[in-house]
């Protein structure tokens, strides 16, 4: 296991997301209500919008593009999408 | 003549089908049972409870001699049948043929053994029929040992009967952890647990390499080298169906004997039923689907339609003290979602999966009583969104105090203002209500109350409901979103008049069902409370949409667009230069004039925005606002200044309308236009409000639209000065901003409120000066410019990425 520090918590808005940018493209670190972290690939597998610019809510986070609605915590695309 | 129709196998499923044949046609085929055990059919799942010395077996027979004799049925126990000869059409048995016209062929599932060495010796035991039953309760002395190969369903059965009967019991189970076809890892964990807290011994992962033994078992070897004594070894690995009888005749054989949707098999008079048959593919473990065969089976045999559909199963563990169900399926899959409750003081553990809008499994531990209202919704597809939120609760939660959009309203003090128009209160319409005003026109008539803008109407019926009970049918007014019951006019009014300061209020003490909302709720709730309590509540920037928390409309490639406010379409040569200057160093890809009247910058990155905006501000420049739910632009034309028709100074007016409106926040986009005579060249009457001046002075229209609805604006009210005419803008403004829901523009509020009732509220003096106040007070914290503020030093860190490991990967 090898360990990056990346920032602090506070450097995240709580309901909100930072970027950390790697060679593999941008990861969104996710800050909960509750202060729960959570990263996921920034780009939303639907047409690539940026979760991290998405609405926090709970443990889900709506892609702003089209309104797609990931678990932070499974990363799953949840029922209740709009359209598509 | 009947014809005669022999059955082979006296289990559960073809006691159901003699059940059902004889209860529908009594006298139609002449009825030949045989069973391999000695003895007719009986309960064979209750054989757990025998085991463990809670029953008796006279307790769980089903079928006893008395039954076949009174529905005649004859009976051949104890002996297997050992060849279906079909060309002959018979069944031989202990050397006797017997014939038949119709077979049925209903023989179970034989257990799995593992061939290990030692297999065959005295003291290994599979748990299967009364035999097996029987041989593990004459081992059972107090401190004799078992050891349970296989920690499925039936072998944690066995397991616990033995130990009820006094024995040192350990299971063996190759997985890594109980019953892993029916529980996910932390349900069979808690599983675990509880039954090694009753001294059972549990090994996982553990592989048999061997029963050990002379003339009877005395241990089981494992392959990791433990080995436990054994008095008695229970093999319960597995079942298969028990087809050696159909492979013999030829009939089709998969991994069951092959069925059609009305069981028969590839020889249409025999047909099949229970374990022993393979249907669409599927094999079947669990008596509820052999009901339904066996019932299917009863009625084709009577030349009836009918024809077999799988339903889904759930499974009860029948130990006591053991409590645990699961029913569905739950494996993840991509598209599944989980809702996970645990209660570890309690050692209690619920799972549900969903996918799309159906619950498709759940697994319980230590609490099952909701189970079969789960299986419920497995089985019937129900749609679970409404109340996904609270579903893991279970159905009291459903509808309970919580979850109650009542509850808010009947909790409401009779002091409370419901319509806000009228000023009346609770009291006053429960007190109409009581006094005989059954019906919504009745309340309004006698209280006013919801008879002016309408947007309390969805609460005044639910006072009526509240206070009449089951007498009153509420409206079908769309709920606001899935996370709540209420309307949006609901909440407005709900905020006022409980006074709900922040998003967390409103979502408590309405009853919110999700945690922190949803992208839909969020936002509007944001809204409301900027709108209602400009000076107490802070703006959540987390609530907001992507476009208004980065101050740029965000595209579909993840850039900006950057839109600088030139008020009323009106510039200048340092601007036109700062603008360009700011699109050849950030390599704007695309500068584009907009219908409002200015330029649009696009393609710009998220981290160039600060340093672009900086730029702009320096020359001069403010946000525009063409992201935002708010004032956009304000269209002019050149007016008196150059035009020879114009009547008034169009652009000068445009101007200071943009400049009192400017940074408002709105229910929607709002849009002006100021044209200084009816020509029009502003298009002012396609705006959400528009001013065309006139030699006496102004007119102002309202409510039109050039989007995907188009629409004329409808007359408001005349004006005599620039002063008044901005003065009626600002309160009209105000009052849709009070007033509407979120996402309403201008003419769809107004549809709803009705115009006449917005130029009363106009043309009262009194209440114009106070929505006027109230826009000026809430100006006087929203009116800044977003640029400014976001690129202050100690906001400007949050533009660029948290951390850059790009080149750290690289290396
Ligand atoms: C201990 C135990 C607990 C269980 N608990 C549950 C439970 O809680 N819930 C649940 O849904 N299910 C449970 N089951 C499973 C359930 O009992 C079976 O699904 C069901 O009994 C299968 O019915 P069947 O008629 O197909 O076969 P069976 O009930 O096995 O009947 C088949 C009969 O055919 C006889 N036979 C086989 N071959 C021949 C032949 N050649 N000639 C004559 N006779 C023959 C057999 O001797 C047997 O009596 C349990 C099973 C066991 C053993
Ligand atoms: S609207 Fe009237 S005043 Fe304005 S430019 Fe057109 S013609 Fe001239």
């Amino acid at each position: 296991m090898n360990w990056i520090d990346i920032g602090a918590l506070a450097d995240i808005p709580q309901q909100g997301a930072r970027v950390v940018k790697t060679a593999q493209g941008c990861v969104a670190v996710f800050r909960t209500a509750k202060d729960r972290e959570f990263a996921i690939d920034d780009s939303c597998p639907h047409k690539g919008g940026p979760l991290s610019e998405g609405i926090v809510h709970g443990t889900s986070v709506t892609c702003p593009l089209h309104a797609w609605v990931f678990s932070l915590e499974t990363g799953m695309a949840q029922g209740g999408m709009k359209g598509l | 003549m009947k014809q005669k129709l022999v059955v082979i196998g006296a289990g559960m499923a073809s006691g159901r089908v003699l059940e059902s044949l004889t209860e529908l046609a009594p006298d139609a085929f002449d009825i030949t049972l045989f069973n391999a055990e000695p003895r007719g059919n009986y309960n064979r799942i209750m054989l757990s409870p025998v085991l463990s010395g809670e029953k008796t077996y006279a307790e769980i027979v089903t079928h006893d001699e008395a039954w076949y004799a009174t529905r005649g049925v004859k009976t051949v126990l104890g002996h297997a049948v050992t060849k279906i000869d079909r060309d002959a059409k018979t069944v031989t048995s202990a050397g006797v043929e017997t014939h038949y016209d119709q077979l049925i062929i209903a023989t179970g599932s034989a257990p799995f053994i593992i061939p290990v060495q030692g297999h065959k010796l005295p003291g290994v035991v599979t748990y299967r029929d009364l035999e097996d039953t029987n041989a593990m309760i004459a081992a059972a002395k107090p401190g004799a040992k078992a050891v349970v190969i296989g920690g499925g369903l039936l072998g944690l059965e066995a397991a616990a009967g033995m130990q009820l009967r006094g024995m040192e019991v350990v299971v063996i189970h190759i997985m890594g952890h109980l019953m892993e076809r029916q529980l996910d890892p932390a349900a069979g964990y808690l599983l675990q647990k509880s039954l090694e807290a009753r001294g059972m011994k549990i090994h996982c992962k553990g592989a048999t390499k061997a029963i050990l033994g002379h003339e009877r078992v005395e241990a089981v070897l494992l392959e990791d080298g433990t080995v436990y004594d054994a008095d008695i070894v229970c093999m319960a690995v597995g079942i298969r169906p028990e087809v050696r009888l159909a492979n013999d005749a030829h009939l089709d054989v998969g991994r069951g004997i092959t069925v059609n949707d009305a069981m028969q098999t590839s020889d249409p008079s025999i047909w099949a039923v229970g374990e022993c048959v393979e249907h669409n593919k599927q094999l079947f473990g669990l008596v509820a689907p052999l009901y339904d065969q066996a019932k299917v089976l009863a009625q084709a045999l009577l030349g009836q339609d009918s024809a077999f559909r799988p339903v889904q199963t759930a499974t009860k563990l029948k130990v006591t003290g053991c409590d645990l169900f699961s029913a569905g399926d739950f494996a993840d899959g991509p598209g599944r979602e989980d809702i996970v409750f645990r209660d570890p003081a309690r050692g209690v553990y619920k799972r549900l999966v969903i996918e799309g809008d159906k619950l498709l499994g759940a697994v319980m531990y230590g609490d099952t009583a909701d189970g079969n209202w789960f299986f419920g919704l497995i089985k019937d597809g129900t749609d679970v969104t409404p109340m996904r939120e609270t579903l893991i609760f279970g159905p009291a939660y459903q509808g309970g105090a919580q979850a109650d959009p009542m509850a808010a309203v009947a909790a409401l003090p009779l002091s409370a203002e419901i319509c806000g128009c009228n000023g009346v209160c609770k009291g006053k319409i429960v007190d109409a209500i009581l006094g005989g005003a059954t019906t919504l026109d009745l309340v309004r008539a006698t209280t006013k109350a919801s008879s002016s803008c309408g947007t309390c109407t969805g609460l005044v019926e639910q006072v009526m409901a509240v206070t009449l009970g089951d007498s009153f049918t509420a409206n079908a007014n769309p709920t606001m979103c899935k996370c709540t019951d209420h309307t949006h006019e609901d909440v407005r009014r709900l905020i006022k008049s409980i006074g709900l300061k922040s998003i967390p209020a409103v979502m408590q003490e309405l009853g919110w069902r999700s945690v922190g909302g949803c992208a839909s709720c969020r936002p509007a709730l944001n809204y409301y409370l900027i709108a209602d309590w400009p000076t107490e509540y802070v703006d959540d920037r987390q609530s907001r949409f992507v476009n208004e928390r980065n101050h740029g409309n965000i595209q579909k490639d993840g850039t900006y667009s950057v839109v600088p406010r030139m008020w009323g379409g009106v510039t200048t040569p340092d601007e036109l230069r700062a603008i360009a200057d700011a699109a050849d160093k950030y390599n704007v890809p695309l500068v584009k004039v907009t219908g409002g009247q200015r330029i649009d910058l696009l393609g710009v990155k998220k981290q160039d925005l600060p340093a672009m905006w900086q730029d702009l501000n320096a020359a001069g420049m403010v946000s525009g606002h063409a992201y935002a739910k708010g004032l956009r632009t304000v269209k002019t034309c050149v007016g008196t200044d150059f035009c020879r028709f114009g009547t008034q100074d169009s652009t000068g007016l445009g101007i200071k309308l943009e400049k009192l409106l400017w940074g408002s926040w709105t229910p929607a986009k709002v849009k002006l236009g100021v044209s200084g005579c009816p020509r029009n060249c502003a298009e002012a009457t396609c705006k959400d409000v528009g001013v065309v001046c006139v030699d006496s002075g102004y007119e102002i229209s309202v409510a039109g639209a050039a989007g995907m609805d188009v629409r004329e604006t409808e007359f408001l009210c005349n004006a005599i000065t620039e002063a008044e005419t901005m003065e009626i803008i600002a309160a009209f403004v105000q009052l849709y901003r009070e007033n509407s829901r979120y996402l309403h523009r201008i003419y769809k509020w107004v549809a709803k409120v009705g115009l006449g009732w917005c130029q009363e509220q106009i043309a009262d003096l009194t209440v114009r000066h106070a929505l006027y106040d109230r826009f000026m007070l809430s100006q006087s914290v929203y009116q800044v410019d977003p640029w400014a503020e976001l690129t202050k030093p100690d906001r400007l860190a949050q533009w660029a990425p948290m951390a850059d490991l790009s080149l750290e990967a690289a290396e």
